[in-house]
């Protein structure tokens, strides 16, 4: 190993233990229902809620994949949720999808934080990826579903 | 239209296998159209765009780090999101599309190949001394892809909306079977119909015909058995009383009859008697096809009837000069019969062997057992009966040779009349017969239970 390669290493370990410390995801109520709220999350925080392990193939993995992580429903536990609520999920480059709420509230969908107990990086659709139970349930399987499989996640609106 | 009719069945396997292959096809046709429709705006074309626009996003980035207007994390990130779209591009459902559509994808490998090459210098950006150097000379590699990526992502697409294209045109082949399933289930239920409709017809038809057959019979019958009564009350009640008078003018009480008369009326006795042996065989014969005969079924000794039967007819046999021998007759043989059928089915044939056998020759009664039947064997000497002739002779009003019913005297009943009673009793009747050897007859009855 030389040099340089030690460097590097070392480079990503400060960075990762970094990112492990910093804000990995937002959810934020939406400003116009006077509900400023917004609460942080870093990859501890995420890892101290409940996980929830899926066990579920989609479009974008070649076979059956492990995911874990918190259920979308208990992040937007605490905002104010009718069944019009809409999420809006902004990935690392700005890509935006909406979300019914009735996607969380009838199905278990996961913000994954670990693919096969493995953290995510970004160059692997990382660190935070949203994760349907498409396995389980045959009627998401489907390109409207798939396109809610937000990866880079950052941003959870809540409106 | 009887054909027609004759051959439904045909018509509907060719209808069921008709409506059998469509159905198939629409199966076979659904398979592909279900495959046609993972085509989604997830799809290769969507994953091809988003590395072209990722790869101008991070030569945006350079661009701007070399300006100063960036720093290294967010070249970083671009960049390694950059990397997770060329491979995704190799990953899942976007793949698996893509290898079908026959393009040269190389492009792909390509790119990955150089991001690993240049990995170092991206990750070690704010160390190089000579910075902007690098991130352009970094921009210019990436830049060299942006054509061949442009093409690549248009024979994605173009690749995509053949595949669309085809799902259309299957879409258009399954409404197309869709509109022959519906005319073969209404061109068959049109046949169904029809065939329906004029088998009713048919059968509406036959049973009228049927009907009227039946009414003619039982029309028939009505002037059957009207005629049996004519018979019965307009020809017998008069016979009876011709023959009475006969009688009387023969006794001599209406004074003495001359001689030359006593002749004529004797004459005409005969053929008064004849007459109305005929119309009782007649009778006869009519009831016991009709099966209205009632039996009096009883157990009794049938070698004792014989004898009876025998000394009975022994007057009629001397008329032929026949002389009537009971031969090998055993005895005691119990049989549940009708005695008086019985007896005259015995007198029957014995009268038929005592007429048609020689003057001086004699006729044998025996009478045996086997297993579960009593046999009675009529045996005489006589002209014997052709072979050509042996299926008629039960026949009614059949007499073997038509000259001797002029010789011999007779109805031609006699037998049928045998033949249906003992038939009644559960027995058969049957005949041995040589031409110029005489003939036997055999009647065989089942033994009463000890």
């Amino acid at each position: 190993m030389n040099l340089k390669q030690i460097a590097t290493s070392i480079f990503f370990m400060i960075l990762g233990s970094t990112v492990y410390a910093q804000t990995v995801l937002t959810v934020a109520g939406a400003p116009s229902s006077g509900e400023p709220m917004s609460i942080e999350y870093s990859m501890d925080d995420l890892d101290k809620l409940d996980q929830v392990e899926l066990t579920t193939t989609n479009e974008f993995v070649d076979s059956e994949t492990q995911f874990s992580g918190p259920l979308v429903r208990d992040l937007v536990e605490g905002f104010t949720v009718t069944d019009d609520t809409t999420l809006t999920l902004r990935a690392i480059n700005n890509y935006e999808v909406s979300m019914p709420i009735a996607d969380v509230l009838k199905y278990d969908v996961i913000v994954a934080t670990k693919r096969d107990g493995n953290q995510m990086s970004v160059r692997e659709n990382g660190p935070l990826w949203i994760i349907y139970p498409m396995s389980d349930n045959p009627e998401l399987q489907n390109s409207l579903y798939m396109s809610r499989l937000v990866w880079q996640l950052v941003h959870i609106s809540v409106e | 239209m009887l054909k027609l009719l004759k051959y439904r069945w045909l018509f509907f396997v060719l209808i069921i296998l008709g409506l059998f292959g469509a159905i198939v096809t629409l199966g076979a046709m659904e398979k592909r159209i279900e495959a046609a429709g993972l085509e989604s705006p997830t799809g290769p074309v969507w994953t091809a765009t988003n590395v072209e626009f990722e790869n101008l996003r991070l030569q945006n980035e350079l661009l701007k780090y070399a300006l100063g207007q960036s720093d290294a994390a967010a070249v970083n990130l671009s960049f390694d999101l950059l990397w997770s779209r060329v491979t995704q591009m190799g990953t899942g459902a976007a793949a698996e599309q893509v290898s079908t559509y026959d393009i040269d994808l190389l492009v792909f490998d390509q790119l990955m190949q150089k991001l690993r090459e240049i990995e170092p210098h991206v990750v070690s950006l704010p160390n190089e001394t000579t910075e902007t150097e690098q991130s352009l000379s970094l921009f210019v590699e990436l830049a060299q892809f942006n054509n061949s990526l442009r093409k690549t992502s248009l024979r994605i697409l173009e690749g995509s909306a053949t595949a669309i294209d085809g799902w259309r045109s299957d879409l258009v082949q399954v409404l197309n079977l869709n509109r022959f399933l519906g005319i073969g289930v209404g061109i068959a239920l049109l046949l169904l119909f029809g065939i329906y409709g004029l088998d009713s017809f048919q059968s509406k038809r036959q049973s009228a015909e049927s009907k009227r057959l039946l009414e003619d019979a039982r029309a028939a019958a009505i002037a059957k058995s009207q005629f049996i009564s004519v018979m019965n009350h307009e020809l017998r009640t008069p016979l009876t009383s011709i023959k009475g008078a006969l009688a009387l003018i023969n006794a001599n009480m209406t004074g003495t009859v001359p001689d030359k008369l006593k002749r004529m009326l004797g004459i005409a006795d005969r053929n008064a008697e004849k007459l109305c042996i005929l119309i009782n065989d007649l009778l006869d014969v009519d009831k016991l096809t009709s099966g209205s005969v009632e039996y009096d079924f009883i157990r009794f000794d049938l070698s004792t009837l014989l004898f009876t039967d025998i000394e009975t007819t022994a007057s009629y046999a001397e008329q032929y000069g026949v002389q009537i021998i009971a031969s090998d007759i055993e005895p005691n043989v119990a049989v549940q019969a009708d005695r008086n059928r019985m007896s005259q089915v015995v007198t029957n044939l014995l009268s038929n062997a005592c007429k048609f056998s020689d003057t001086g020759s004699k006729v044998r009664v025996g009478l045996s057992t086997s297993r579960n039947a009593a046999i009675i064997a009529i045996q005489d000497s006589g002209r014997g009966i052709p072979k050509s002739e042996h299926a008629r002779v039960f026949e009614r009003f059949y007499q073997v040779d038509g000259t001797n019913s002029r010789e011999k005297p007779g109805t031609g009943l006699g037998l049928s009349i045998v033949e249906s009673i003992v038939e009644a009793h559960g027995g058969t009747v049957s005949f041995e017969s040589e031409v110029g050897q005489g003939t036997t007859f055999f009647v065989s009855l089942p033994l009463a239970a000890a």
